[in-house]
């Protein structure tokens, strides 16, 4: 994919362009609005990484511009401060997603590939299919192979996340934000408890691998082949 | 809509009569209207005994000329006297005239038995005067004269000017009473809805800066045409300048929170992402060890980070920064995802979770703010409570005017007393607590964001044992068109549904 990253912290820009690179990822680097601007109006990104807090010109202001001028190109919002407005700030101007610095690169990643993917998934129909596993969004039926599975609602909603990002990695803040609507970071283990019970719904059996990969220091995973194969 | 209408109005009026102006403007009527009294009063005896007198005046000549001829002649010679006048068509006064034995020599006054000696008025039935059937009785001033051994002399006069005079004065003062009672009760009416419409405008605008509106200043009318520059605009000024200096300091605390956020967290992040690459190129190496210290140490930069990341979220609440997030908020559905959310990490610990929520319950306000306020108090019920405990979660608006009530309740160790205000502040753990995982700053985002929505929590004993956390919302925070649902349109489920591990 090839990535821009506006981001006027020398320290971060790198980190985060060190990161992708070694992912295999093109990124282009600017480190003031203008030049930010500049390179996203001329050239075509798959993903726009950008800090809200900019000299010259600010990260709304940019995002704001390019969607006047009808780019639809995916953003990724980075920045210092929690803010409790700016999150939905962000969102208005047109960001597609939020990140609060400091941030793990695991988290960073997810969220790029997340949104890089999104379109492709988004023009798909009421039908999720990934492997042997497959979700009718309409009917709110899952099936496994010909297994039935009964699910709750948030389990549903849940598992049609993971679908909808097969084969990706997908963070504990991801599932909250995505899934439960919490926009901050509970102390017990939510997250954990809920993948677990939706694991033992959805595996055969104890001799094959989970369906609901964990990786480590990251988040979450769904298997793109189904893993008895 | 009626009621309301009338509430309000009563209010209004009630706020009047508190008003100073208003009971100012009472006194000042008592104190004219006694003025006046005094001034009636005197006017009153001045005119009335000036007439009295010329009155006396006219029956004290008579009288002189009577006692000559009596003095001359005795008593028939005052009798053929008083023939001789009232044979004139025109005698301004009437007379009546006894011997010793109480005969009616001569006269054309009735007697009566409440004549006096000396001067005295007296109301006489015209009846007894003309002898027709006139029901009026006429005032008389009269002059009673003893004889010497013949009975006595009356002489009265027609006191009618005199009559018409007094209630001519008290018609008078009474308009003039009532006229100056009708505006000085007007004039406090006026003068008390100006001034409070100017001291209800700087009410409200102090309400919105209280609310976090900062940059809100009071109203003055300086800038108006008919701006005078009076007190109220002074006050308003010289407040607006306190609250100048106010924002000025706020900004500089929230500019220091920021700044911690960019001087502390940006360097504690680099060291958790340089922490990452030594975790990942020691697994790389295959030297476990050091890659499970290396863990250790990024779980503990991320603790650091999320308590900073949480004491800058209550600094931000605090200030009131975010009420432009506000809007309508399902709380009844909120609560149920929230406990959806922790039911099963409330079933692996054994506690059985239970809830009763009232449905269509809507209050105005941020909604990732209560969810993650909620979320805190039945994360809290959960973590402090020992293994196996019952933790009920209860949504209701109770009858009377009051808003909806979140009741959160365990049995777990609870809290003592003289700790309950302590709870809420800043990195303050109870020491049983202490073990246990967390940061202290759960309850202290609790009380922070409650307070945001003018909320009241409120810790009490469980009985027999535990904690109970009641959030009162006030009816403000309703947004106003689902004020009815809170008394019509709300109901109990009341054992809604359990979630139990047994």
């Amino acid at each position: 994919m090839k990535i821009l990253v506006i981001e006027d912290d020398d320290d971060t820009a790198s980190y985060v362009a060190k990161g992708l690179i070694e992912q295999g990822h093109v990124v282009d680097r600017a480190a003031n609005g203008r030049d930010g601007l500049f390179l996203a109006a001329g050239e075509t990104y798959d993903v726009l990484i950008v800090d809200r807090m900019l000299p010259g010109l600010d990260g709304l202001a940019i995002v704001k511009t390019i969607r006047g001028a009808g780019l639809k190109v995916p953003v990724l919002f980075l920045t210092a401060v929690d803010g409790i407005d700016d999150r939905v700030e962000g969102l208005e101007a047109g960001g597609d997603d939020y990140l609060v610095k400091p941030f793990a690169f695991a988290e960073l990643s997810a969220r790029v590939n997340a949104l890089a993917r999104r379109p492709a998934i988004a023009a798909v129909g009421t039908v999720l299919q990934v492997g042997d596993l497959q979700m009718d969004l309409s009917r709110r039926t899952v099936e496994r192979g010909d297994r039935t599975i009964e699910l709750q609602p948030r389990e549903f909603r849940l598992l049609e996340y993971l679908m909808r990002h097969p084969g990706q990695v997908v963070t504990r803040t991801m599932l909250l934000e995505y899934v439960w609507d919490f926009h901050f970071d509970p102390h017990t283990t939510v997250v954990e408890t809920h993948i677990s019970r939706l694991r033992n719904k959805l595996d055969l059996g104890e001799n094959e691998l989970s369906l609901i990969e964990t990786v480590r220091g990251a988040g979450y995973r769904l298997r793109e082949a189904s893993p008895l194969g | 809509m009626a009621p309301d209408t009338a509430c309000v109005k009563r209010h209004r009026w009630a706020d009047l009569v508190r008003t100073t102006s208003f009971r100012l403007a009472v006194l000042y009527a008592l104190l004219f209207g006694g003025s006046a009294v005094v001034v009636f009063a005197v006017i009153y005896w001045a005119a009335t005994s000036a007439m009295s007198d010329q009155l006396d005046a006219g029956l004290d000549a008579e009288r002189a000329a009577l006692e000559a001829r009596y003095r001359a002649g005795g008593i028939d010679a005052l009798s053929s006297a008083i023939a001789e006048r009232l044979a004139q068509p025109v005698h301004p006064l009437r007379y009546l005239l006894e011997d010793a034995s109480g005969r009616v020599l001569v006269g054309d006054f009735p007697n009566s038995p409440s004549l006096r000696a000396g001067r005295s008025e007296i109301e006489i039935p015209i009846a007894l005067l003309s002898g027709d059937a006139n029901q009026k009785r006429r005032l008389f001033r009269i002059l009673w004269i003893a004889l010497k051994n013949d009975g006595f002399l009356l002489l009265g006069d027609d006191a009618h000017p005199l009559e018409e005079l007094r209630e001519f004065l008290i018609g008078a003062f009474g308009w003039g009473a009532g006229a100056t009672l009708v505006l000085a009760v007007l004039g406090s009416m006026a003068m008390s809805t100006g001034v409070l419409r100017r001291v209800e405008a700087i009410n409200r605008a102090s309400e919105r800066i209280m609310a976090g509106e900062l940059d809100r200043r009071l109203p003055t009318t300086a800038g108006d045409w008919s701006g005078s520059g009076d007190e109220f605009d002074r006050l308003a000024a010289n407040l607006n300048i306190m609250l100048d200096r106010i924002e000025v300091l706020v900004q500089g605390l929230r500019q220091v929170s920021t700044d911690i956020a960019h001087d502390l967290r940006t360097p504690l992040g680099r060291l958790r992402n340089t922490l990452e690459l030594a975790r990942d190129s020691a697994s790389a190496d295959g030297r476990s060890a050091g890659a499970t210290a290396v863990d250790q140490a990024i779980e503990e930069a991320d603790a650091l980070l999320a308590t900073f990341g949480a004491l800058l979220r209550i600094a931000q609440i605090e200030a009131g920064a975010s009420r432009r997030g506000f809007g309508s908020v399902d709380l009844s559905a909120m609560i149920e995802a929230v406990i959806e959310v922790y039911a099963p990490a409330a079933e692996e610990k054994d506690h059985t979770l239970t809830r009763r929520i009232c449905t269509g319950i809507i209050v105005f306000g941020d909604r990732a703010l209560l969810t993650q306020m909620l979320a805190n108090l039945v994360e809290n019920a959960i973590r402090h409570s020992p293994p196996g405990a019952y933790i009920d979660v209860a949504l209701c608006a109770p009858d009377g005017i009051e808003g909806p009530q979140v009741t959160i309740s365990d049995d777990g160790p609870g809290i003592p007393e003289a700790e309950r205000d302590k709870v809420f502040r800043r990195f303050y753990r109870l020491d049983a607590s202490r073990s246990t995982l967390g940061n202290g700053l759960g309850l202290a985002l609790v009380a922070a964001v409650s307070d945001l929505h003018g909320a009241k929590i409120q810790l009490f004993d469980n009985s027999p044992r535990g904690l109970r956390v009641v959030l009162s919302f006030g009816e403000t925070t309703a947004a106003p068109v689902t004020t009815q649902q809170f008394h019509g349109g709300a109901y109990c489920a009341g054992l809604g549904g359990s979630y139990s591990s047994r």
